[in-house]
């Protein structure tokens, strides 16, 4: 956009145009030069224009998403980006730039970290005013002796999943004598599955981070060191201890329903890595700015939000070990898997199974995918309430 | 009265620390003065800057909720000057620094604030804020460090920090821009060589301080020599993913870094290569030309600004191994002694436990505890028994389990 208008008026036109909905980006936007524009005070810059532009995208896109945007942008002008990041980012303007501060940048070639950045300060003020979302309630039953029980233990997802459907089958999770089953699956999706459950409890390390702490600490986390579990079960008053290997969820739940004499789970997917990098994000900054006890309220709630399986993608890759904790990831599934063929207790598929899939990606996080969700759940936290 | 604010925002590395200090530990004389410096402790101004930025730090913010709030609503209800002091908030954004200004106005918008913003030359500024970096675990080096710098885009995060702290002109346009010229003061550190009074005397003058009232109980941090500097990545590089954070504040950060090896003498102080040099003294002089437009109060000389004569350069990739190897063995010494003094603690602390147990044991070998352990134990079978512990427990007026 260029012409007569002064940067303070054609960013004030096109923040009016975003915050009535519009999606027009700023290198094809034209303002009315010939009319009286006000100034907007304090003028957004090209992030908070952008991650509304992008929020007025997702609305007509998200078929979860009705009613009323207005007042969204107002909001998303009104918060400062939390943490580091750039600062204040002009948008291109045929004058000459300032010889200091941040470079003009094209909002259409922001990085997509600082977009997510911004709407994880947004969802921040938003999520408390969404309602609590009611707990997961599971049957539960007393552990009479005619009852078959179990306990599930190793890749907390899927665990979980095959859980429900047993507990729905009239099967109860006790620790009175009951048959254990330790799910194992690859490394990286045991792993990915422990991350997803450690920032759903307030945790907030990085995918690679995660990495190099186990390799740091030389095992896999206890909830997935499936070996480490199997071991401590053994022998204990005589309750039997099933391992089941599998490369698929799907094939974890029919192993686990063989061993059980069940019916095998329904499981779709290990989960979106994305969202559990959205949710450490928050819950960073959630701990500073609602303090610790609310963190693993409002990640709770996040997730409820989101509903995983209506923002499912197909497009979405799974998450591979980052490349310099391959070697590592090898190293371990190599030994579990020798442990695991020699330990003499009942071990169902096979053990090489838990070998983590080899690659030449990053191994990192999709950023564009944790982009897409942070707006989907700003636009959702907003027609949810959000805003207290 | 008019009530003054006076709000220091940086610049890091330019003896913020040393005067954060003196403020601190003169704050009950000051108040008898009129001057407030909001402090319950060392880093309150720091937790109420993380705090009104949003800004995690190594797990800290958790301590810093409400910490700028608070800070704020003191300041209101002072009559008098106030101070606040921390060099991060240099990288507010325009958002964060109105919500500062707005929260610091009293209710009759009678205050008069001032910003005050501290520089020193950039050619010093660089190599010390890589040494910082080093300080917070990180682990780039100082050839690419230099690179994210000089990356117009300022892809880099640590370029985004760097410039978003030392970018003089900017981070007064942000802080400064709806504040009377008069009441912007630039603060300039003295070249190397000036009297080590000079840089506490420009800021006591603004701050309506006797400079020879109030002196300094303690040093400002010295700077690694580059072995030093080079010893501590790789040490960042070894630790990062298995010691916690408090722990590396206290053995790496304070007793290695600040009280040992940055008093080591001898070794090649870190400065920037030639072309480093060039670019940087050439950004350097810009700023000055723009700094002078301005109208700021200056308090010293812009000239200050401007880099001294280039010094002889050692590359931290290059430096010779044997350096880092005495440094290094320096610190094992350090860390050998702190590790054997602990160990004493532990002894001794393990002597206080065991003498305790055995009064503990003592106390319950006597007869009358050994027949009320007994009591306790058959009320758990005996209906008759349980009620006349619980009426005794109600008489004697708590419910201790203990008999």
């Amino acid at each position: 956009m260029t012409g007569v208008l002064t940067y303070e008026q054609a960013v004030s036109a096109w923040a009016t145009h975003l915050r009535t909905g519009g999606t027009t980006p700023w290198r094809v936007w034209q303002a009315d030069a010939s009319a009286d524009l006000p100034v907007t005070r304090p003028l957004p810059d090209a992030l908070h224009l952008e991650l509304v532009r992008r929020i007025n995208l997702a609305a007509r896109g998200d078929t979860g998403a009705h009613g009323d945007l207005r007042g969204l942008a107002d909001r998303v002008f009104a918060t400062a980006a939390p943490g580091r990041g750039l600062l204040d980012v002009p948008l291109p303007w045929p004058p000459a730039p300032r010889p200091f501060g941040t470079p003009a940048i094209d909002p259409e070639q922001l990085p997509a970290e600082e977009l997510v950045r911004l709407a994880v300060g947004v969802l921040g003020h938003l999520l408390p005013g969404v309602p609590r979302p009611a707990p997961e309630q599971l049957p539960s039953r007393w552990p009479l002796p005619w009852r078959r029980r179990f306990r599930l233990h190793g890749a907390p997802a899927t665990a979980a999943a095959i859980r429900r459907s047993l507990l729905a089958q009239g099967y109860v999770e006790s620790d009175w004598r009951p048959t254990h089953v330790v799910i194992a699956r690859p490394v990286e999706v045991m792993m990915a599955e422990h991350w997803s459950a450690v920032v759903r409890r307030g945790g907030i390390l990085k995918w690679n981070t995660t990495w190099r702490r186990a390799e740091a600490a030389g095992r896999l986390p206890s909830s997935i060191d499936v070996t480490a579990i199997a071991n401590s079960l053994q022998g204990r008053r005589r309750e039997p201890v099933h391992v089941v290997v599998a490369r698929e969820a799907e094939h974890a739940a029919e192993l686990a329903a063989g061993v059980l004499l069940a019916r095998p789970a329904e499981i779709r997917g290990s989960g979106d890595a994305a969202v559990s990098d959205l949710l450490r994000r928050l819950n960073r900054f959630s701990a500073l700015t609602h303090g610790p006890v609310r963190v693993r309220d409002l990640a709770r709630t996040l997730v409820s939000v989101l509903d995983e399986e209506e923002v499912a993608s197909a497009d979405v890759e799974a998450t591979v070990t980052p490349p310099a904790s391959l070697p590592w990831a090898l190293a371990v599934a190599a030994t579990s898997a020798g442990q695991l063929r020699s330990a003499g207790y009942a071990v169902h598929g096979d053990p090489d199974a838990l070998s983590p899939t080899e690659h030449q990606l990053p191994g990192t996080v999709d950023r564009e995918r944790t982009l897409e969700l942070a707006v989907t759940a700003c636009v959702r936290t907003w027609h949810l309430g959000g805003d207290p | 009265m008019t009530r003054r604010v006076l709000l220091h925002v940086g610049a890091p590395k330019t003896g913020t620390s040393f005067v954060q200090d003196i403020l601190f530990t003169h704050r009950a004389e000051l108040r008898e003065r009129g001057i407030l410096y909001a402090a319950e402790r060392h880093d309150s101004h720091f937790l109420a800057a993380l705090d009104l930025m949003e800004l995690p730090w190594g797990g800290l913010e958790r301590e810093a909720g409400g910490a700028w709030d608070r800070l704020a609503s003191q300041v209101r209800e002072w009559p008098g000057t106030v101070i606040i002091s921390h060099e991060i908030l240099g990288t507010a954004s325009r958002l964060q620094v109105a919500r500062a200004l707005d929260s610091l106005r009293g209710p009759d918008d009678d205050t008069e604030i001032h910003i005050v913003f501290s520089a020193r030359d950039l050619v010093r500024q660089i190599p010390a804020e890589w040494q910082e970096n080093l300080k917070h675990r990180r682990t780039k080096e100082y050839a690419a460090f230099l690179d994210n710098l000089r990356d117009e885009q300022r892809s880099a995060q640590v370029a985004q920090w760097f410039w978003g702290v030392q970018e003089v002109p900017d981070v007064l346009d942000r802080w400064a821009g709806s504040i009377p010229r008069d009441r912007v003061h630039l603060v300039t550190v003295p070249p190397p060589g000036s009297s080590p009074t000079l840089l506490w005397e420009r800021f006591a003058g603004i701050f309506g301080i006797d400079p020879t009232e109030f002196t300094p109980t303690s040093r400002a941090n010295a700077s690694l020599g580059v072995p030093e500097s080079v010893l501590v990545r790789r040490l960042n590089e070894r630790l990062n993913d298995v010691l916690p954070n408090h722990h590396y504040r206290r053995f790496v950060r304070e007793l290695l870094v600040h009280q040992n090896l940055s008093s080591r003498p001898g070794s090649p102080r870190l400065s920037l290569p030639e072309d480093a040099y060039r670019w940087a003294s050439d950004l350097g002089r810009s700023w000055v030309s723009e700094l002078a437009l301005r109208g700021y109060d200056v308090v010293g000389d812009l000239d200050d600004l401007v880099p001294g004569q280039p010094v002889p350069y050692t590359d931290p990739h290059s430096v010779e191994e044997r350096l880092v190897c005495d440094a290094a063995i320096d610190a094992l010494a350090i860390m050998t002694i702190e590790a054997s003094r602990l160990r004493d603690v532990e002894i001794e602390l393990h002597g206080v436990i065991v003498d305790l147990m055995g009064q503990l044991d003592r106390f319950h070998g006597t007869r009358s505890y050994r027949a009320r352990e007994r009591l306790v134990a058959m009320s758990r079978t005996n209906p008759l028994l349980r009620g006349g512990l619980s009426a005794y427990r109600r008489l004697r007026g708590r419910n201790s389990r203990s008999t």
